[in-house]
């Protein structure tokens, strides 16, 4: 088991893709989801999600592009690519696996 | 990484590389218009603009930090930061010349040292045999196994023939003989170095001549074999460089051989250094009496092993084939086993101690500059606090303030070691000089080759490793607070480093000691050697060997008659003392070694060792030419010949040995026979009468004991190999040409060879030993100048540290004195430190020492006692103390005005 941090990462990227997954957003955008999705549970500052946005894209499963918005004036666009939906899926089904093996531990009655 | 992410990665690294200003402004623009948006939301809920951009701002967790992790993230980081690092680097180096040209010079002392040691490893101890996959060939000795020492004898042939049963390790077997050649005709009468080798030879070593063709088999076969191959330089040398040399003759002690081939220039076989250049190969003829003898220990033999297998399983394999012979022939090979060792190895073993020692002592020296320049560092480590401070507080991680200080220092240390190599450049060139390679020809190519120069660059980037490492990880490391106060200093960080800093100085000081210690120690030796009374007189005493062909001179009698012959003829030179012949000069080895007993006391029960002796034929002269004093009795006399008692003269270890107490002249001794031949000079040689005692030579060199001795008369045994000595009342030299003109006057074919003089063949053997002492002594000396650099450089910065104190000091009435006893005080405690660490690692580094010279040299440290341990140390500590003195003086001159106005 890594380290705390490193799971919280992890956790983090795994929400960054399950969020792109729809449909394209914008760096903003993303953490205005992100906020109703986990709000006060995990407690992600907004700055933090863009070295991970930054990381995924270096890995490969999300890309970035520049549109033009209202204003005119520009924002980048973050979607998933195939490889990240594929990705997506394995690290959710890691994820409900790691889950379930921690919940059957904790249900186990004290002997 | 997914071959499909590449089509989305490698365009986003091309671009960061490539068009970074771009992906920079792009980066900025994102993140300002999420600020932009959460500034907006924030007003929306109704902060006011400047609140909401900074609760926006907070929110975020700061441009600029984010923005640094962001470009963390991105994958082409390093190279631009290692760019950008070294660039830093060069300018720092720039801007503190002082530094930079201490710690080069520090640098280059080091690794050039370093790079020049390993030059010579390289040359000896790694190097190519110019053979075709030379890693799997080995040379095959006998081994006597009663006593392990014994282990490198040559091979007896039917021993050879036989071993050829194992083909289950070995490829195949070669034997050879080295043999001297005289080459006659067109009164140009020359000596070179010969072997006769086994037909398979050159396929064995899978090497083929230039010229013409190999042996076939068969070509060795009783009565044929006249046929030889030349070496590149022989050819040149005598032959032109003559392109139709193939079917021309050759005259070789007045035999005619046909030449059928012509190796290539860089081709030398066997190598090693008693070897001498060959220049001619012939084959090996065995006669049927040789072929059967497992006594004549007369070949040397090499193999080439099997591809899967190695030397262990070789030697296990042989051993078992030994063991067989020996229960088939109990007699012969009861007591004899077999040592397979590398063929590269030969030659090398015997300095590979010395080598060793030499390259752990010349790292140590490396270590030592490294602390040194360390030292400097952590002393230039504490001015760039401020600036790497705010570095950190901008965001840059710790680790990358650590790779950057690695980065200059590797890049310092780079530097250092492109001097350091072109001061080993100079050195290799002043080390061949010096080198003993006559002795040791394989010093000879030793140079910087491509190897080299990859070890040296290797080294230089270790070396910046392993000096900046600490110093960075130490700057690195500090409160923000303490250290962004204006004139910000002292605190626990600053406290740790000066810890550092002591430590390594003493460090330092222990290995120099150590290193000086080992110097003093073979300085005394070699002193104490040279002063040893080698036994004979060597001044103006000139030598010169001529080997008789057994084809042209059949009878011993005739050799016996061409020597007398010679001592008439040369002794008519004007300015000569006197002239001789012997088996050889002293010192030269070249006396045979005998078995005898003493008639009338019992054989039995007396080790093998024991009952031989040295054995020299010798002309009556011989004692006068060498200077070597009579004892008791008489010398050999002229009368003394052929038809006379037979007689003999012994030394005085002879006497001590047979005859404690006893009067020796008289007595009779019963010789055995030669030790190396299994025929010849055993019994049937009456026994010999002892009508003299003379005084010891020290036939095995200076630094072994006296050997036995016995003298005779060389008439009444003659051989046909003997070396001329001839004493003038001057100098030798000038007599020579007509000493060559005498004896070409004799015999136009005979050459003479390995012409030098007596105090010649005393600095030979000595040769080695003065090499390897001169190479330590300067090792020494430039560690304990690196160490007085670093022991300066410590206590002058702290003494500079103190600046403000001892003004307030001086300011407040002390005296000069005790401000000079202050700031001596830690100088003097730690070379006290560094020097007693330093006797406590002596001790098992001199042990070391002690014993690689004993294994290459087979010499014994003498001479060096605690005493003068003890008093090399104090001087070392003392002048340690001296160099602190400089800044300690310049501390009591401090002005307290100046000192306490500057910061």
């Amino acid at each position: 088991m890594s380290k705390p941090r490193d799971f919280v990462q992890g956790a983090l990227e795994l929400l960054l893709l399950k969020i792109l997954a729809p449909e394209p957003l914008n760096g903003f955008a993303i953490s205005q989801r992100l906020r109703q999705v986990s709000s006060e549970v995990l407690q992600v500052s907004d700055g933090s999600l863009y070295p991970a946005l930054h990381k995924l894209e270096q890995e490969g499963w999300i890309t970035a592009e520049w549109k033009p918005t209202e204003n005119n004036r520009r924002a980048k666009y973050y979607s998933l690519t195939r490889l990240g939906r594929r990705q997506l899926e394995r690290e959710t089904d890691n994820w409900n696996r790691l889950s379930t093996a921690i919940s059957y531990v904790l249900k186990l009655k004290e002997t | 990484m997914h071959p499909e992410s590449w089509s989305y990665i490698v365009p986003l690294r091309l671009r960061s590389l490539f068009r970074r200003s771009a992906i920079e402004q792009e980066l900025d623009e994102e993140l300002r218009d999420h600020i932009k948006r959460q500034t907006d939301e924030n007003v929306a809920r109704g902060m006011s603009p400047e609140v909401a951009h900074r609760a926006a701002l907070i929110a975020l967790g700061g441009l600029e930090q984010r923005k640094e992790q962001c470009r963390d993230v991105w994958g082409v980081n390093w190279i631009e930061d290692l760019a950008r690092d070294l660039s830093y680097g060069w300018r720092m180096m720039r801007q503190n010349p002082a530094f930079t040209a201490v710690a080069l010079l520090t640098l280059a002392l080091g690794i050039g040292a370093n790079t020049a040691i390993f030059s010579t490893d390289n040359a000896l101890l790694f190097r190519l045999l110019p053979y075709q996959d030379s890693g799997r060939l080995v040379q095959v000795f006998q081994k006597y196994l009663p006593t392990p020492a014994i282990e490198r004898m040559p091979v007896a042939p039917a021993n050879y023939l036989d071993w050829q049963r194992d083909d289950k390790s070995f490829e195949g077997f070669a034997a050879y003989r080295l043999a001297n050649f005289n080459l006659g005709g067109d009164n140009n009468p020359e000596r070179i170095r010969a072997a006769q080798t086994s037909a398979n030879t050159f396929t064995l070593l899978g090497v083929a001549p230039m010229l013409g063709r190999a042996f076939q088999s068969g070509e060795d076969a009783v009565g044929s074999g006249s046929v030889a191959i030349l070496s590149h330089g022989l050819w040149q040398r005598r032959f032109g460089a003559d392109q139709a040399i193939l079917g021309k003759t050759v005259r070789a002690n007045n035999r005619s051989y046909t030449i059928i081939g012509v190796m290539p220039p860089s081709f030398r076989f066997p190598i090693g250094w008693l070897s001498g250049e060959v220049e001619i190969w012939t084959p090996l003829i065995l006669n049927t009496s040789e072929q059967n003898s497992r006594k004549d220990i007369m070949l040397d033999v090499i193999a080439r092993l099997r591809p899967s297998v190695n030397l262990k399983q070789a030697q296990a394999n042989l051993d078992v084939v030994t063991r067989q012979l020996a229960q088939a022939y109990p007699d012969t090979n009861k007591d004899w086993g077999t040592n397979i060792m590398p063929l590269a190895e030969r030659g090398v073993s015997d300095i590979r101690g010395l080598l060793v020692f030499l390259s752990l002592a010349v790292g140590l020296v490396l270590l030592i500059a490294c602390a040194n320049v360390a030292n400097l560092l952590l002393a230039r480590g504490m001015e760039r606090q401020k600036e790497l401070t705010v570095r950190t507080a901008l965001g840059a991680q710790r680790s990358r303030v650590v790779r950057q200080l690695l980065a200059e220092g590797v890049l310092l240390s780079t530097f250092g070691g492109l001097i350091g190599i072109a001061l080993a450049y100079w050195g290799i060139d002043a080390l061949s000089a010096l080198a003993p390679t006559s002795r040791v020809p394989e010093l000879k190519p030793v140079a910087l080759n491509g190897r080299v120069l990859a070890f040296s660059l290797g080294l230089s980037v270790l070396t910046g490793f392993l000096f900046s490492l600490f110093p960075a990880l130490t700057v690195s490391s500090f409160s923000l607070h303490g250290t962004l106060q204006e004139g910000g200093r002292s605190n626990t960080g600053s406290i740790r480093r000066n810890r550092l800093k002591a430590g390594l100085v003493v460090g330092e000081l222990a290995l120099t000691l150590s290193l000086v210690l080992c110097a003093t120690s073979v300085l005394k030796s070699f002193r104490s050697y040279m002063a040893v009374d080698p036994g004979f007189v060597a001044k103006n005493v000139l030598t010169m060997r001529m080997v008789l062909p057994t084809e042209k001179y059949k009878q011993p009698q005739q050799w016996a008659t061409f020597f007398e012959r010679v001592v008439e003829e040369i002794k008519t030179i004007p300015g000569l003392v006197a002239t001789a012949v012997g088996s050889g000069a002293p010192m030269e080895g070249e006396g045979s070694v005998f078995k005898y007993n003493i008639a009338g006391k019992p054989a039995a029960g007396v080790t093998e060792s024991r009952v031989m002796a040295e054995y020299f034929r010798v002309s009556s002269e011989y004692f006068r030419v060498t200077g070597i004093q009579l004892r008791r009795g008489r010398y050999l006399q002229a009368t003394d010949g052929e038809g006379t008692p037979p007689v003999a003269v012994v030394s005085e270890e002879f006497v001590k040995r047979e005859f404690a107490g006893v009067d020796p002249i008289g007595q009779r001794i019963m010789l055995r026979g030669d030790v190396n031949q299994s025929v010849g000079g055993e019994s049937g040689r009456p026994p010999l009468e002892i009508i003299g005692v003379v005084t010891d030579t020290r036939e095995y060199g200076l630094y072994h004991k006296a050997q036995p001795m016995i003298y005779v008369p060389m008439s009444q045994d003659p051989q046909p190999a003997m070396a001329l000595l001839i004493k003038s009342a001057g100098d030798s030299g000038s007599l020579l040409p007509e000493i060559r003109r005498r004896l070409l006057k004799l015999d136009a074919d005979q050459p003479v060879y390995k012409v030098r003089t007596l105090e010649d063949i005393v600095g030979e053997n000595l040769a080695l030993f003065k090499f390897n002492t001169l190479l330590l002594t300067v090792l020494a000396a430039i560690a304990l100048l690196l160490s007085l650099i670093g022991i300066y450089g410590v206590i002058a910065y702290a003494v500079g540290q103190r600046t403000k104190e001892f003004s307030i000091r001086l300011a407040l009435g002390s005296r000069p004195r005790e401000i000079l006893r202050l700031a001596l005080k830690q100088g003097a405690w730690l070379s006290m430190l560094g020097v007693s660490l330093g006797l406590a690692l002596s001790w098992p580094a001199i042990k070391l020492l002690a014993r690689s010279l004993k294994q290459s040299m087979y010499l014994d440290l003498i001479g060096a006692g605690p005493a003068l341990f003890v008093t090399v140390s104090g001087a070392v500590a003392l002048v340690m103390l001296l160099v602190c003195l400089i800044p300690a003086r310049r501390a009591t001159h401090t002005d307290p005005m100046v000192a306490l106005r500057c910061e």
